[in-house]
């Protein structure tokens, strides 16, 4: 954990913004943020969340893009937190408005309020309302979205260093296979559990746009139902939560079944490629996390599915 | 193997025990996650002891099956010649003739690394 970001700094960014701050700035550490370094800034009863890359750290992902995200989503009427600014807080980073609800997917499940999937439902359909014009400098359109997704597939694998014969199936069937391209819009590229902020009412906010860019909106859609984030209750397959009738009726569209299958394939040989490089890092000394290691084993889990899923 | 008991699958058996037994039971939050994932990263090695030299003889054969050959025999390098095969397009006429072959394969690497995950509902 490194140390907290310059109050002063923090201060003057939230005021240039327009934000009323106070004489005070209280600043601590805020649990949740996995790769990034998440911050709670008060003043009186006003709080604000900074999150910034970690300092000293290489970003794979850019603050900058992840705020101009935000502020687009936000624009179009998707649930985020308010983007307040971004800049320059000893490592990029953005400030935004501070958001109270739960985010831990086992709390979600046990009391998700009723119509929540319907929820995530608009929330996608508002995603796919949003002008990608201005975010394209930040983030290039692919030309061919399946093409691409396929091809960092590809680059997740060979960093495994290890011959996976089932996933390589996979992406051939995917290569074989793959739709023509269709429209493009934003895709938040994480839509799961532990990325909804929830209240009593629903839907609060979609968090943690690290991982968003422009391709087909269906790879959200079959990312939401895929069986990793289902945390066991098959039963309900939109992220344990609830049934693709009700994430379609706030959709508002009906996905194209085979394009959204093609989806449903590739999200699973992404996940078993995430979890193959798990193992590849731990012997590459870049991480020592158990859970991490014991994950590597997943992979026979998402060949699985995959197969399944080609199967049909 | 020296032959003495508790052997190697008795010995990871008896610390998975503990350490959901005794020891989870201590701790909370995080720290007993972490005690449970322990748990289940030795009860995946005690599985693979048991059935690993089984299961690679299965392999051998599917793997022969789908044509793939190494001059070693080494099953790393049998993943490698299927890996190749299929990127290069050997199997593109009969892709699901593959895909049954190779789920026999993770049918057996779910029974070491998660017993029941293919027979519950997708």
């Amino acid at each position: 954990m490194s140390g907290p970001p310059d109050s002063v700094l923090v201060g003057d960014a939230l005021r240039e913004a327009g934000e009323s701050v106070g004489e005070e700035l209280r600043i601590e550490p805020l649990a949740g943020g996995a790769s990034r370094d998440l911050w709670l800034i008060s003043s009186g009863s006003r709080r604000w969340v900074l999150r910034r890359d970690p300092p000293g750290e290489i970003a794979l992902t850019s603050r900058e893009a992840e705020f101009a995200v935000q502020v687009a989503a936000h624009e179009a009427g998707v649930p985020v937190p308010r983007p307040i600014a971004f800049g320059d807080f000893g490592s990029p980073g953005m400030l935004m408005e501070f958001v109270e609800g739960e985010s831990i997917a086992r709390r979600v499940l046990r009391a998700s309020p009723a119509g929540l999937v319907q929820q995530i439902g608009a929330a996608v359909a508002a995603l796919g309302r949003v002008d990608i014009g201005p975010l394209e400098q930040l983030m290039p359109a692919p030309a061919d979205p399946c093409q691409k997704a396929v091809d960092s597939v590809r680059e997740e694998l060979a960093l495994t260093g290890e011959p996976l014969p089932v996933l390589e199936l996979g992406l051939r069937w995917l290569t074989l296979n793959s739709p023509p391209p269709d429209r493009v819009g934003v895709v938040h590229g994480d839509l799961r559990l532990g990325n909804f902020l929830v209240g009593d009412g629903g839907l609060v906010a979609l968090m943690d746009w690290e991982f968003w860019h422009l391709g087909d909106p269906l790879e959200d859609l079959a990312w939401v139902r895929a069986r990793p984030w289902r945390f066991g209750a098959d039963d309900r397959p939109v992220a344990g939560l609830g049934s693709m009738n009700e994430l379609v009726e706030g959709l508002g569209w009906e996905p194209e079944p085979e394009r959204l299958r093609w989806w449903d394939v590739i999200s699973q040989a992404k996940w078993g490629a995430y979890c193959a490089r798990q193992a590849a890092l731990r012997r590459e000394g870049e991480h020592a996390s158990l859970e991490r290691t014991v994950l590597g084993r997943r992979v026979a889990e998402a060949e699985w599915d995959m197969l399944e899923l080609i199967e049909g | 193997m020296s032959g003495d008991r508790p052997d190697a699958p008795e010995l990871i058996a008896a610390v998975a025990a503990w350490l959901t037994g005794d020891l989870a039971g201590q701790l909370e939050g995080g720290a007993r996650f972490q005690a449970m994932v322990a748990a289940q990263g030795l009860a995946i090695a005690a599985r693979e002891i048991q059935l690993g030299e089984g299961h690679r003889v299965l392999d051998d054969r599917m793997f022969a099956e789908l044509g793939a050959e190494s001059a070693s025999g080494d099953p790393v390098d049998l993943c490698r010649a299927a890996a190749v095969d299929i990127a290069a397009g050997k199997h593109d006429d009969d892709l699901l003739n593959a895909v049954a072959l190779l789920k026999a394969h993770v049918r057996r690497k779910l029974e070491i690394a998660r017993p029941g995950y293919a027979d519950s509902g997708a």
